[in-house]
C-alpha cells in the first residue's frame, strides 16, 4: 500500500541533502519554504566567500556588489555574522573600477553609521570612516576587509585570503594586532579565538614592510596553521624582531605549508626562529630551495627538536626533476612522517634504487620515523627497493609502521608492477609495516591546490 | 552451535508483507546488523518486523542492497570534502533512483531508519542533483513543497541572501 500523502523529511535530513547543494543554490532553496530556510540558513551562513573561481554565470559578482549586499544584510540582522566560520577574500583586480561610490553605500542610515562606527571602536574608528567612505580604493579595501575580520571575529575558523597584491593593511592589521594582544592577555572570548587556519595565497606585497599581512596572523595564539603562496618580502619585519611589543614574543604556530616560496633565506630563517614549536612543515617547491631550507633546519635547534612532519614536494611550478644533494634528518628526533619526491631520494638511479643508494638514504633518516612517503616513483622497478627498505626496522627504523609509493605514470596499472607490490606488501607485512602503492593524479601545474 | 548461524532472515513490513532475504544483504542494514549482534544467533527469531517502512519500500530497499551485498564497508569519512562528490553517483544507482518524488523521499527515510548510510548517501545526492539550477518555485514543483511565505516574506530573504548569489 503506497501512502496517499507525500512524506515530509525531517530537518535533520534535509540537511544531509543541503550539505551536498552547490552553495550557489542556496539562496533560491531557502526561499522555497520556511523549513527549508532554516535548514539552509545556518549552512550558507558558515561562508563568506567574495569571486568564486568558477563562477556558473561567466563572471563572478564583484567584491563591491558581494560587499555592499553583504552589509546591508547584516546591518539588519547582525546576528548573522556570528555564523560565519570560513572566510574567503579574493583581492579585486578591477579595484579602481569596482569601488562603491556614495550612491553603492547610500542605503546606510545614520544610525547604522553609528554602529559601524561603534564596532569599529577598538581600532582608530575615525581614520577608518575615512578610509571606509573616501576615495582611495585600496584604503576602502583595507578597511572593508578590517570591518569583515572584526565582524566575523567571535566565530571565524579559516581565513583565506586570495592575490593580495597590491596589499595595503593599516587597519586589518590593527584589528589582528589588537585580538593578538586580548589572546596574549587571554582575554575570555578574545577576538578571532576560534581562528585556527589561515592561507595566503599570491600575496606578492610590493610595499614596505610594516603593511605585510602575514606577520599579524602570525601573532595570534588561536592561529596554528598557515599556508603561504608565492609570499614575498618582510617577513623579517620588525614586527617580528622588536621584543618590546606585546605581540612579537613566540608564534605558536605548529604547521605551515610554503609553495612557491619567493622569500629570502635570512627571511625564513628569521621566521623559523620564531616559531615556539612547529610540527608540521611542507615545501612544496623547486628542488634546489630544499636545499635552503635544509641549511635553515640544520642551525635550528627547536626546529629539530620539535618537527614532527615534513613533507618535500617539488610539483608545484616546474615540471622536470631536479636531484637533490643528499640530505640528513637524522637531527629531527621528533620527525614520525616523512614524505618526499623519488628523485629526491635516488638522483642517479633512473632504473631503480641500488643497495648503495638506499643504504645513504636510511642512514639519513631518524629512529623516531614511524611513516614514509615517496611520491612519483619512476616506474615498477621503484619498487625493488621496498624490501630492502623495510629490513631495516630490525635496526635503525624500529618505528616503522608505513610505506607509501606514489605513482603518476600508466606504468603502475600493469600486471608486473601488481605482482611487484603484491611481493612488496608481503614482506612489509612479515615486518608488521603496512605498505601501499597509490596512484596520485598529477594536476595542472602551476595552480595546485589552489582554494 | 556454529550449524545454528542464521543464514536467511525473513522481513515483515509494516503491511504485514514477508520477505525473505540473505542475512549478508539484510545486514547491510545496521539497525538489523546491531540486532543479530546484540541478541546472538539462538535468540533471534528470524523474522523481523520494519515497522516503519512499507512492502513497496521494502522491496525497493532490498534491491539495493541485494546489488551492493558485496561494496567494502566505507570508511567512517569525515564529511569535510562531502560537498565536492555531489555528481558522483554511480550509474546503477543513478538508474535505481529514477523514481516518483514521493519513493525518493520514501527511500531516505528508511535508509535513515534502518541505517543503511551509502544507500541514504545516494538518496540524499539525487535530491542535491534536482535542486541544482532551480528557481525556488520549481523546486517547489518538483519536490511538493508547500510556500508558506507571505511574498513580502519571500522578497525579504531573496534580499538577505542576494549575496550569495553567483551573479
Amino acid at each position: 500500500m503506497i501512502p496517499s500523502n507525500v512524506p515530509r523529511l525531517p530537518n535533520e535530513l534535509w540537511i544531509n541533502i543541503v550539505k551536498q547543494v552547490p552553495r550557489a543554490d542556496l539562496p533560491n532553496l531557502s526561499r522555497t519554504s520556511k523549513q527549508l530556510h532554516e535548514v539552509t540558513e545556518e549552512l550558507l551562513y558558515s561562508e563568506f566567500e567574495t569571486a568564486r573561481r568558477t563562477p556558473r554565470y561567466g563572471t563572478t559578482p564583484s567584491f563591491k556588489k558581494v560587499f555592499t549586499r553583504f552589509l546591508r544584510t547584516i546591518l539588519e540582522r547582525p546576528s548573522l555574522a556570528k555564523l560565519v566560520k570560513h572566510v574567503t577574500i579574493r583581492f579585486p583586480m578591477d579595484l579602481r573600477k569596482g569601488l562603491p561610490t556614495g550612491s553603492d553605500m547610500s542605503f546606510i542610515t545614520s544610525d547604522q553609521k553609528s554602529w559601524l562606527r561603534h564596532e569599529m571602536r577598538a581600532i582608530d574608528a575615525g581614520t577608518w570612516e575615512t578610509a571606509f567612505y573616501g576615495h582611495n580604493p585600496l584604503d576602502w579595501f583595507d578597511a572593508a576587509v578590517a570591518f569583515l575580520i572584526h565582524l566575523f571575529s567571535r566565530s571565524v575558523e579559516s581565513v583565506t585570503l586570495l592575490n593580495q597584491r597590491l596589499s595595503r593593511y593599516h587597519h586589518t592589521n590593527a584589528v589582528l594586532r589588537r585580538a593578538a594582544i586580548l589572546q596574549k592577555q587571554m582575554v575570555e572570548g578574545a577576538a578571532l579565538s576560534h581562528l585556527r587556519s589561515v592561507r595566503i595565497w599570491s600575496c606578492k606585497s610590493l610595499s614596505e614592510p610594516s603593511v605585510n599581512i602575514i606577520v599579524p596572523f602570525l601573532r595570534l595564539d588561536s592561529v596554528k596553521e598557515l599556508v603561504c603562496h608565492k609570499t614575498q618580502g618582510s617577513l623579517a619585519s620588525p614586527a617580528l624582531s622588536a621584543p618590546s611589543q606585546p605581540w612579537s614574543s613566540l608564534s605558536d604556530i605548529q604547521s605551515i605549508e610554503f609553495r612557491n616560496n619567493q622569500n629570502s633565506i635570512v627571511e625564513l630563517a628569521a621566521l623559523f626562529r620564531s616559531f615556539k614549536a612547529l610540527k608540521r612543515l611542507g615545501w612544496v617547491d623547486r628542488a634546489e630551495d630544499i636545499s635552503e631550507l635544509l641549511s635553515i633546519i640544520s642551525v635550528n635547534t627547536r626546529l629539530q627538536a620539535n618537527l614532527e612532519e615534513l613533507i618535500f614536494d617539488q610539483r608545484e611550478e616546474f615540471c622536470w626533476f631536479e636531484p637533490l644533494p643528499v640530505y640528513n634528518l637524522s637531527r629531527l628526533t621528533a620527525l614520525k612522517i616523512l614524505a618526499i619526491d623519488y628523485m629526491s631520494w635516488t638522483p642517479q638511479d633512473l632504473c631503480g634504487p641500488t643497495t648503495r643508494t638506499i643504504e645513504v638514504f636510511v642512514a639519513s633518516l631518524p629512529s623516531s620515523l614511524e611513516r614514509l612517503k615517496i611520491s612519483r616513483c619512476r616506474g615498477g622497478y621503484a619498487l625493488y627497493g621496498v624490501e630492502h627498505i623495510v629490513s631495516y626496522k630490525k635496526t635503525t627504523l624500529p618505528n616503522l609502521k608505513q610505506l607509501t609509493f606514489g605513482f603518476d605514470d600508466a606504468d603502475w596499472c600493469s600486471a608486473t608492477s601488481q605482482m611487484l607490490v603484491d611481493s612488496a606488501s608481503r614482506c612489509s607485512r612479515e615486518l608488521g609495516i603496512t605498505f601501499s602503492a597509490v596512484y596520485e593524479k598529477i594536476g595542472r601545474v602551476g595552480s595546485r591546490g589552489e582554494p | 552451535m556454529s550449524e545454528t548461524k542464521i543464514q536467511k532472515l525473513t522481513l515483515v513490513a509494516n503491511d504485514g508483507n514477508k520477505i525473505e532475504v540473505d542475512r549478508q544483504v539484510a545486514e547491510k542494514s545496521v539497525l538489523i546488523k546491531n540486532m543479530l549482534d546484540d541478541l546472538g544467533d539462538e535468540q533471534m527469531s528470524t523474522e523481523v518486523p520494519i515497522p516503519n517502512v512499507n512492502d513497496t519500500v521494502l522491496k525497493k530497499v532490498i534491491e539495493w542492497c541485494e546489488h551492493h551485498k558485496n561494496d567494502p564497508a566505507a570508511p567512517q569519512d569525515d564529511d569535510s570534502d562531502s560537498r565536492k562528490k555531489t555528481t558522483d553517483i554511480d550509474e546503477w544507482d543513478q538508474k535505481f533512483m529514477q523514481v516518483d518524488q514521493e519513493m525518493l523521499f520514501e527511500i531516505i527515510l528508511a535508509s535513515n531508519y534502518l541505517d543503511i548510510k551509502p544507500l541514504l548517501d545516494v538518496g540524499c545526492k539525487t535530491v542535491a542533483n534536482m535542486i541544482k539550477g532551480k528557481s525556488p518555485e520549481e523546486i517547489r514543483k518538483t519536490f511538493n513543497i508547500t510556500n508558506d511565505f507571505t511574498p513580502e516574506e519571500e522578497e525579504q530573504i531573496r534580499r538577505e541572501n542576494e549575496w550569495a548569489e553567483d551573479r
